[in-house]
Parts: C-alpha cells; structure tokens; sequence
C-alpha cells in the first residue's frame, strides 16, 4: 500500500491532523527518541504524520570565521544544532523524520500556510529527506477544525509555494547578513576599544524601529509646556446643573480667559440654538492579527508577543482560525451560521447568537485589507476545554468580536444647545445611542458615555452658577508602548506580521528601552547617533520599506530572490567597510556610554546619610559578596554601609521607601517572584528582631 | 525692571565646565553653543517658548519668573529643565 508522510510545524497540529484523517482505533502513536508521530490506515493509505518544532535551519557563515569577525558575505542554511548550542535534540528529531521518509514514496507540506510555515516544511522535505521538495505537494487550511483538514488533505497543492518559500528564504538571508554584519561591527568596535564584551544589536528593522523611539524621546525631554487656560463652566437647568463648553476649547492668553468670566459671571445665558445629529456607527472588522493585539493590549494590557502566542495556543487547540492573518475578511465559505450555533451552547453567548441568528443573511463588515493565505480571525466553534484565564480573555474577545461584525449599525444622537451671552458661545452637550445595533455584542469592548440634555427651548434663560478659568499647560506626546509602536511599525510598512512583536522584544532585551512605557536608555540614544552618522541609509524606513517590497515582489513571483539578495548585499558592503574604518572612533563612543550606563545601574539616587557622596553597590575583593557602601569612603573615611541580598540580579528601582526615603531595591531569582524592598529599613527590622531574641 | 531681553537666550554656554568640546550639562559632544545636540535643542525650545509664555501673561513675565515655573512643571523634558537650571544659575552672576 502507498504510504504518504505529512510533516506539521508543531506536535499538537500533528495530533490534530491524525486525529482529522483517521478514525480512533486506527490511529497509532509512537515516539522515537523523544519525537512523537501518529501512523493513520485509511481505505487505501498509509499515512505517518510528523512534525518539525519550529525552524531546524537556519542562515550561518559558509567558513567558520569565528564570532568576532566581520564582514561576512557568504553564507550557507545549516541544520541550527549546528549552529547553535540551544538545538542539540533537533538532530536526533532531524534524523527520524529522514528515516520516516525513506518508508514513504509521497510527501506533503502540512505547515502552517504563511512565509514561515512554507520555508519550515521545504527545508525539511529537501535536506531530512533527501530532496524530496520536488516531488511534495503542500496542503492549504486556516483552522485546524477535522473539516478543514480533511478538505486539505483531498485537495493539496500539487507541488510546494516555492515564491512564498523564496520570499522566506530571502528575508532571513536578507536579515542575517544585515543583522550579523551591523552588530557585530557595534559590538566588536566597543569590545576592541574597551576590551569588555557587551552584546550590542541591530538590523534591518531593528535600526528604523529604534528610531522612532528615539526620535519620541528626544520630543519629550525637549519639551517646552506652554501655558493655555480653558473655561470651566456650569449652568443651572431646573435645578440641575449641567456642565457646559465654552466657544474655545483653549485660550491662550489669561486677558482672554478673563475677560470670558467676566462676561459671564452670574449672568443669564440665553438658549439660542439648538441642535441634533445623528451619527451611523459601522460594526467592526473582524480581526487581523494588528487589530487583535492592540484590542488586547487596551483591554487586557497584554504585549502584542503574549497576545499572538496565546492566539497561536487558541489555534493549536483549533478553537480559532490561524491567527497571524493582516486579512480583515472573512469569506462565505466559511459556514458562520454551523459556527455560532455551535458556539450557541455556552451560556455566556446564547443570548446574542440567538439574536444573530434571527438575521436573513449572515453578512460580516469586512475590512479593506487582505491576505491571499488566510482570512481574518474567527472562533472555529469548537467549544472550549480548560482555558487558562489568559487564553479565555483573548477567546472571549475574539468571540464577541466576530458576533459584532454580523450586528447592525448602531446610531448614535448628539445634542447642542448654544447659550448666549453677549458676544460670547457655549454650549451645553448630550448623547446617546438610539440604535445599540453591533454595540450589544461587543460589550464589555465598547463603551459610551450617555447623558441627555435636560428639556429647554429657544429662547430659555439659563443661570450660570459657576464660571472659571483654569490654568494648564500643553502635554509632551505620549511614549509609545508595545502597542502602539506595533501599530506604527505596520502603518510605516517595516517588517511583518510574524516579525514585528519579536523586534520590539529584541529592544528590551539588549537594554534600549525599559518598562512598559517604553523609556529610551542613553545607550539606544547613542546607537541611534552613532548609526545615523556613520550609516543614515540602514536607519531610514524607506530604504527598509523599499527591501519588504522587494520581498513581496519574490512572494507574487515578480522578482528573483537570488537579485534582491544581491542588490541587498550591495547596499550594505559600503556601509559595513565604511564602520570597520572608523571602528576606533565607534568604540570610544560605545565603551563610554556602556560605563556610564553599568555605572548608573549600581548607583543610587540618593545620597550618603552621613557625608552626602554618591552610594554605589560595591562587592567586597575579601569575601566576594556585595554590599551598599559610601564613595566617600577614601576622601572622607566615611564608613556607611548596608548589607544586601547575595542571590539574584540586583535591580535599583526609581522607588524610594515611604517610611525612610531610602531608594528600594529588587531582587529577582529564576523561577521566584521578585523581593522588592527597602534595604535601610530591612537593617532596622533585623535590630528590632535580634532585640527582642 | 523685568527682563524680558532676548538677548538672554543668545549666550554661548561655551567652557562652562571648563572644556570647550564637551556640552555643559552632559558628557555628551558638543553639537552649538556648547551645549549637545539634545540640550541645544532643549536650549532653543526654551527660546521659543518663552515668546509664548509671555504673549499669554499680557507681557509682564520676567524671563527668570518663566524658567522658575519650567523646572517646576511636571510634563517639561529633563533636558529643558537641566538648562534652565543652568541659565537661572547663570542669569543671578549678570
């Protein structure tokens, strides 16, 4: 009989599509030397079903060059165990899907059907199985649902997306040459200057998303406030008083401002118009994976990363479509009204998918943009089972969002009354939703603030019983956060959907931002300078925007990827000999901002209590163990000292002790919840302890 | 009298600490006027807004009374607070 083998990107799809293909008594599963894979006997098939766990090769040097030089212009995919030391199992997994392979006379691609999923399959079916990529068809599915799968495996692609394959290809060639070549040439610069390593990075993406934040940076710590004031005013209707606006939102001189109370103090305004509108609220869009992660950010707060991985774990569970989708369509094959009346039998959704499916059509409110690979995100209506409280509440939202794309527009109803008092305007403000339409099925999502104007008709008097001026002053523009530097980055067209919450990633953990509001270091200010100096073109968006064109030209089979890799190449040697002359200069620059930076990290804010020196975290050269001691100790013989914890990474936070002032430290231990507290005050509590004993 | 002088804001904060390389309030190079290219662009905001704030308070603000209130107001960027720091310190020795 002929047997099939069908490689997965991850086990639990694996799982699924055996469990899709074949029926539960003739569904064997084995595991190799840790791999699991599922053999399936159909009516006339032999089917083996494995899986990859993610990537097994990537982009390395051609020679071994070792890791402190540069540049490098060769380059070769390699199995990653051989690359790096994280990916030992990887072989053992590597080998068992070839000797599968050797059993099986056709192949299949079952991965995920994205640039990554494709790329995954292909390097598996060409180098574990001994070039078998030519011959291999590739199924095509967005839900890991038993119908989609079966749908898939009758009708495969009859051969392997080799465009979206070199469109993979070409990225990670495009970035690791990029990436290799302008990191190194940072972090060796400060190392051969300074002779201490510290890892420093950029890339392709990295290098113009940095920018913005530092650009963001520098807006606010040059900020000028400038004083405006607004009128802060209230009438009495009835007995009821009612807040009203004045004509000007700002005022920019305080004459203005107080010529405005002046008028208007305990006088009687006149209603002199009144007016209504009717506003149309369209139901949303379904959710693409942009829209998802800033919705659960606003929500949840959760990082645009937490949210695609648990999307991505609701997915491998085939609770939802394939997540990461930039489409905001949904189809009509996609048989909506099957969905929501198996979603119907939870009770926290009956009501409204009785409501939905009172509607003669099912028609969602599709968005403008698409994906030729997937549609938008939509609950597959299998039920849940033992959801984490995380995955519920991305559940949940994808749920009532997909319900609200099938609701009706709502109808919102604004009135303004204008009340006159001699040359000058207010107006007195209500609104409220007539219509709720889509609004019922995406609440708690969606809120409004409803007030109604209180009955009055031309010409009523009005009292004002309060009239002020209040000073402000004008507002630096905000940080950006995951979110909302997700949301530029895709607006600015600067890497992709897979790629964009790993960059943002990547900057926290080389020390360029910090916390969630996204803080710019000194070190990112410096990277920033140094890059736009020595190398403007790398940190340009178009010149980046220009190289994803490029790529999306390889994808629609307009470009050859060997060509884009190439004049990719070309663009960078310039710039990459240009750094290594001037790798002298770089260095200082580096080195110094490092120092300053390791040195600000173990230095308080605060003061000696004693002689007023800096505080710093010194380790003693006798015991090895660290200590808070006074840098006055040699000019002033001042002996402070506090003791500190010995285990962890020590953290100076920018929080002081709200009992003695004295700046509070953190402690974090792997697998332990972080000891946050006041060193000065832990000494006390011991004295106070030891006292009593 | 109140000074209002634009003058004020034209100085070159140059060797302040000493070294004409190195901007007055950081370590940083020095981009004009002594000073880095964020404390220059903090220095020239600063300028800037000063014609504001003294359009809004019907001209009677002292440039002194206006870099008070900046170092006092939570939302101006540390870089504008360092210099006027710096400019208030040296606008007492005039």
């Amino acid at each position: 009989m002929q047997k099939t083998l069908i490689i997965c990107e991850k086990p639990s799809a694996s799982l699924h599509l055996a469990e899709a293909l074949g029926k539960p008594n003739n569904i064997k599963k084995r595991i190799k030397n840790e791999m699991p894979y599922y053999e399936v006997q159909t009516d006339d098939q032999e089917i083996t079903i494995c899986s990859a766990i993610g990537h097994f090769y990537g982009v390395d040097s051609k020679d071994k060059i070792g890791r402190n030089n540069y540049p490098i212009w060769d380059y070769t995919w390699r199995p990653l165990y051989e690359i790096g030391r994280d990916y030992e199992k990887q072989k053992n997994w590597i080998d068992n899907i070839g000797n599968l392979a050797k059993e099986c006379v056709s192949f299949i691609n079952a991965c995920d059907y994205d640039i990554e999923g494709s790329l995954i399959g292909y390097m598996v079916l060409k180098y574990a199985c001994n070039g078998v990529d030519k011959i291999a068809k590739r199924m095509r599915f967005s839900t890991l649902t038993e119908r989609d799968l079966k749908k898939a495996y009758k009708n495969p692609d009859p051969k392997l997306d080799f465009p979206m394959i070199n469109a993979g290809m070409c990225r990670h060639e495009v970035d690791w040459i990029y990436g290799i070549n302008l990191s190194r040439a940072l972090t060796e610069s400060a190392k051969r200057y300074s002779n201490r390593y510290f890892t420093l990075s950029t890339g392709r993406v990295q290098g113009p998303t940095l920018k913005f934040l530092v650009e963001r940076e520098k807006e606010i710590i040059t900020f000028v406030p400038v004083p405006y004031w607004t009128i802060e005013a209230c009438v009495d209707v009835d007995g009821n008083l009612i807040n009203v606006d004045y004509e000007k939102e700002k005022i920019t001189s305080i004459e203005e401002a107080e010529e405005a109370v002046r008028i208007t103090k305990d006088k009687y305004g006149i209603i002199d118009d009144l007016e209504t509108k009717r506003l149309n609220l369209s139901p949303p869009t379904p959710f693409d994976i942009s829209a998802l992660q800033f919705e659960a950010y606003r929500h949840f707060g959760f990082t645009p990363r937490q949210t695609l991985g648990l999307a991505e774990r609701l997915y491998l569970k085939a609770l939802i479509s394939y997540p990461r989708t930039s489409s905001q369509k949904l189809p009509e094959t996609i048989d909506f009204k099957e969905i929501l009346n198996k979603i119907g039998v939870m009770k926290e959704y009956e009501e409204n998918i009785r409501k939905i499916l009172l509607k003669e059509k099912l028609k969602p409110n599709e968005g403008k943009k698409s994906d030729p690979a997937h549609p938008a995100i939509y609950p597959t209506g299998v039920l849940p089972d033992k959801l984490e409280v995380r995955e519920k509440k991305i559940f949940d939202l994808i749920v009532k969002r997909f319900f609200a794309t099938f609701g009706d527009i709502a109808i919102k109803e604004s009135n303004k009354a204008v009340i006159k008092v001699e040359n000058k305007r207010l107006y007195m403000r209500a609104s409220r939703i007539i219509e709720r339409g889509w609004i019922e099925f995406y609440e708690p999502y969606v809120k409004f603030d409803e007030f109604l104007l209180p009955s009055i008709d031309i010409g009523d008097r009005v009292k004002f019983v309060k009239i002020e001026a209040e000073k402000k002053h004008s507002k630096p523009p905000p940080r950006y956060n995951p979110s909302s530097l997700l949301k530029l980055m895709e607006k600015e067209n600067i890497g992709t959907k897979a790629t964009r919450a790993d960059i943002i990633d990547i900057l926290y953990r080389r020390g360029y931002v910090k916390d969630e509001r996204m803080i710019v270091t000194p070190l990112a200010f410096k990277i920033d300078e140094i890059l736009t100096k020595y190398c403007p073109k790398v940190m340009n968006t178009s010149f980046t925007r220009e190289l994803e064109d490029m790529m999306a030209n390889i994808e629609s089979n307009k470009e050859s990827r060997e060509k884009a890799v190439i004049e990719a190449i070309d663009n960078l040697k310039p710039i990459i000999y240009d750094l290594k002359k001037q790798e002298n200069e770089l260095g200082k620059e580096l080195s110094k901002t490092i120092t300053s930076m390791k040195q600000s990290e173990i230095t308080f804010d605060i003061s000696c209590p004693i002689c007023g020196s800096r505080l710093l975290v010194v380790k003693s050269r006798k015991s090895g163990k660290r200590f808070i001691g006074c840098s006055g100790m040699w000019e002033n013989k001042c002996r402070f000292s506090l003791p500190l914890p010995q285990f962890g990474t020590l953290k100076l936070l920018d929080k002081y002790c709200t009992k003695c002032g004295f700046q509070i430290i953190q402690v974090k231990s792997k697998g332990k919840r972080p000891l946050v507290s006041c060193p000065q005050c832990f000494v006390e509590k011991k004295k106070i302890q030891s006292n009593f004993n | 009298m109140i000074n209002t002088s634009p003058r004020f804001f034209q100085r070159d904060l140059r060797g302040l600490n000493g070294l004409d390389d190195i901007c007055s309030l950081c370590e940083d190079s020095v981009k004009d006027s002594g000073l880095c290219s964020i404390h220059y662009s903090a220095y020239k905001n600063l300028n800037d807004g000063y014609e504001k704030w003294f359009q809004a308070y019907g001209k009677t603000l002292d440039i002194e009374e206006y870099l008070k209130n900046i170092i006092e107001l939570q939302d101006s960027g540390k870089a504008v607070k360092e210099v006027a720091s710096r400019l208030l310190k040296n606008e007492l020795k005039i």
